[in-house]
């Protein structure tokens, strides 16, 4: 029995940078991470283990490029997915899967967790940080034909089964599933611990393989959608407020929300 | 050309504002058909009357409420009847059921779309990302589900259609089994129709001090939001009052952010809102740089003077 924790090495929001002229996200020039409700996924499958599951993998595909440029910042991030713990970690990266769409990665995703033998629970973060649309643990799950279910923020294993409770906007589920599954959770489910020193070197020597679509057998994917990105312009003022001191700051800042009309003053 | 609508009936009537927007753009005759998730027994005459063609229901059930049911009635809807979009609310259960369905169906989602803009045969989708800080336009080549972010659109009649309800078988899912239903505790807090929202963060020392917060709040007849800390780790307030990407999204004519770091996901929920302000010790937190107005200061010194100001102002002793 093996679990597979899906990795999105993710652009970090956190360092965006813009161009100047044109005003459109440097994409290629900014660094990855590994999305973070991911580590919370992968911590899940750590403390899953305990069930007698024999290994972790974490599996991720590449879709942000430069392809060149990115594989090796990609090894990297899955060499810190080793150092948290994952046993095993694949890397599906090439031509086809740079900017390629969900329905493409859900293939790929799920053809590899096919040939990877015994898979009983696939867990992801409930939304990438990134792009935000959660859907490919839903998309994986249709592939592979496994029971779903998301948004969990709290998983018991019993005799291949598991009970979850998940979380929707005005309700709270509790669920029981069949295994195999695919699960996404969020980041209320646990706290992603850091990996020790030991760790990181230990990761040096376990397993990191790299897999091209193609020898999955997957044909290169054709373009759904076109998209154009555009960087949001802050129109904020950015206005600090100085004073002598905070009676004389509050004053001030009244006086500007007066006249932007946000409070209106009895007279 | 057909375009589903899915959701509950309060949806159906809502996204019959999208549906117009497309109806308006297109060359060709555009019949909108909806599938409600819920068990319609009396035909609403508020529904009746939108120019629905044909508006769907479960028969069997009360209401489809596992994704793979409302994948799999989806995926039966959209292959008898080959729609050109569906369209749906952006919330949990869509968003999981409806790219379930786009798998099966392998045509794409675009999820949280806040604006639709209708070209000559063709229509862009708006959606922001990466922590509220691009925005992404998205043109389906072909046949696409569309998610839409709730109190958007206002819905209206768009054609003179006669609905017909119809009802429909819908199969019973046995692997995912609902053993347990809780509704979340719903006060009175409706963040997304506050004027004036009083957020709260990591700044405030106790869940006591709180207090503060909700004293400002009600002096300027406004609410009280939290950043993710508070409703989710500390849990001093519940999730009901958390502003943000996983939270509550706000678009207030005053947000005051009080002690809030400002974390993109937080800066994401509140990207809407009229007028910022921030109060901070730190003058390096990213909140200023999202704000109009920013007093680096002690809030607890901060609100006493700002709720005696306000006073003066409003007449209130």
């Amino acid at each position: 029995m093996n679990i597979v924790s899906l990795v999105k090495l993710a652009i970090d929001t956190g360092q965006l940078r813009f161009d100047p002229s044109t005003y459109k996200p440097m994409l290629h020039d900014i660094p990855l991470k590994i999305s973070d409700i991911d580590r919370n996924a992968l911590e899940e499958a750590l403390r899953l283990k305990q069930y007698g599951f024999s290994k972790i993998y974490a599996l991720s595909l590449l879709t942000w490029g430069p392809l060149g440029k990115r594989i090796q910042e990609a090894q990297n991030l899955l060499r810190e997915a080793l150092a948290l713990g994952a046993d095993e970690a694949i890397l599906i990266a090439d031509e086809h899967t740079i900017d390629s769409d969900s329905i493409f990665v859900a293939k790929a995703l799920a053809e590899m967790i096919r040939r990877i033998s015994d898979v009983k629970i696939v867990l992801a973060g409930e939304a990438t940080v990134d792009k935000f649309s959660s859907q490919i643990p839903a998309r994986v799950a249709c592939e592979l034909g496994f029971s779903y279910v998301g948004f969990v923020r709290r998983i018991e294993y019993k005799d291949n089964k598991v009970i979850v409770e998940r979380d929707l906007e005005d309700h709270v589920e509790i669920v029981e599933l069949d295994l195999p599954a695919v699960i996404s959770v969020t980041r209320e489910i646990n706290t992603p611990r850091l990996p020790t020193l030991m760790q990181i070197r230990a990761a040096m020597k376990k397993p990191l393989n790299i897999i091209k679509s193609s020898d999955l057998g997957l044909q290169p994917f054709k373009k759904t959608l076109e998209t154009n990105y555009e960087g949001v312009k802050v129109a904020r003022k950015n206005i600090i407020i100085e004073g002598k001191d905070m009676s004389e700051k509050v004053s001030k800042l009244i006086e500007n929300l007066i006249s932007e009309g946000v409070i209106i003053p009895r007279r | 050309m057909r375009i589903l609508i899915v959701g509950k009936l309060n949806d159906i009537i809502e996204l019959s504002g999208a549906a117009s927007i497309m109806i308006r753009s297109s060359s060709q005759a555009v019949d909108v058909d909806a599938l409600s998730i819920e068990k319609i027994m009396r035909a609403p005459p508020e529904v009746e009357t939108l120019g629905y063609d044909r508006i769907f229901y479960p028969d069997n059930i009360e209401r489809i409420e596992t994704p793979r049911q409302l994948a799999e009635t989806v995926t039966d809807l959209m292959n008898k009847n080959d729609y050109i979009y569906i369209i749906a609310p952006s919330t949990k259960l869509f968003k999981e059921s409806l790219a379930y369905a786009g798998q099966k169906l392998q045509i794409p989602i675009i999820p949280d779309v806040s604006q639709i803009e209708a070209g000559p045969g063709r229509h862009i989708f708006m959606r922001t990302i990466m922590a509220g800080r691009v925005r992404s336009y998205e043109t389906p080549l072909n046949k696409a589900i569309i998610l839409i972010g709730l109190g958007r659109f206002r819905g209206g009649r768009f054609s003179e259609k006669k609905t017909s309800f119809v009802p429909i078988k819908i199969s019973v899912d046995t692997s995912f089994r609902i053993i347990e239903k809780r509704e979340k505790a719903r006060g009175a807090v409706r963040l997304e129709e506050a004027d004036i929202i009083i957020s709260v963060g990591r700044g405030f020392r106790s869940k006591d001090d709180l207090k503060l917060a909700f004293e400002l709040a009600d002096l300027l007849r406004g609410q009280v939001g939290c950043s993710r800390p508070i409703a989710a780790d500390l849990k001093w307030l519940p999730e009901e009052h958390w502003i943000g990407l996983s939270g509550k999204k706000v678009r207030p004519k005053l947000y005051i952010a009080l002690g809030i770091s400002g974390q993109p996901q937080h800066i994401a929920g509140i990207l809407e809102s009229r007028v910022i302000v921030a109060v901070n010790k730190d003058p390096n937190a990213p909140i200023f740089k999202n704000a109009d107005y920013g007093i680096v200061g002690d809030l607890y010194e901060f609100i006493p003077k700002f709720s005696e100001k306000i006073k003066e102002i409003l007449g209130v002793k």
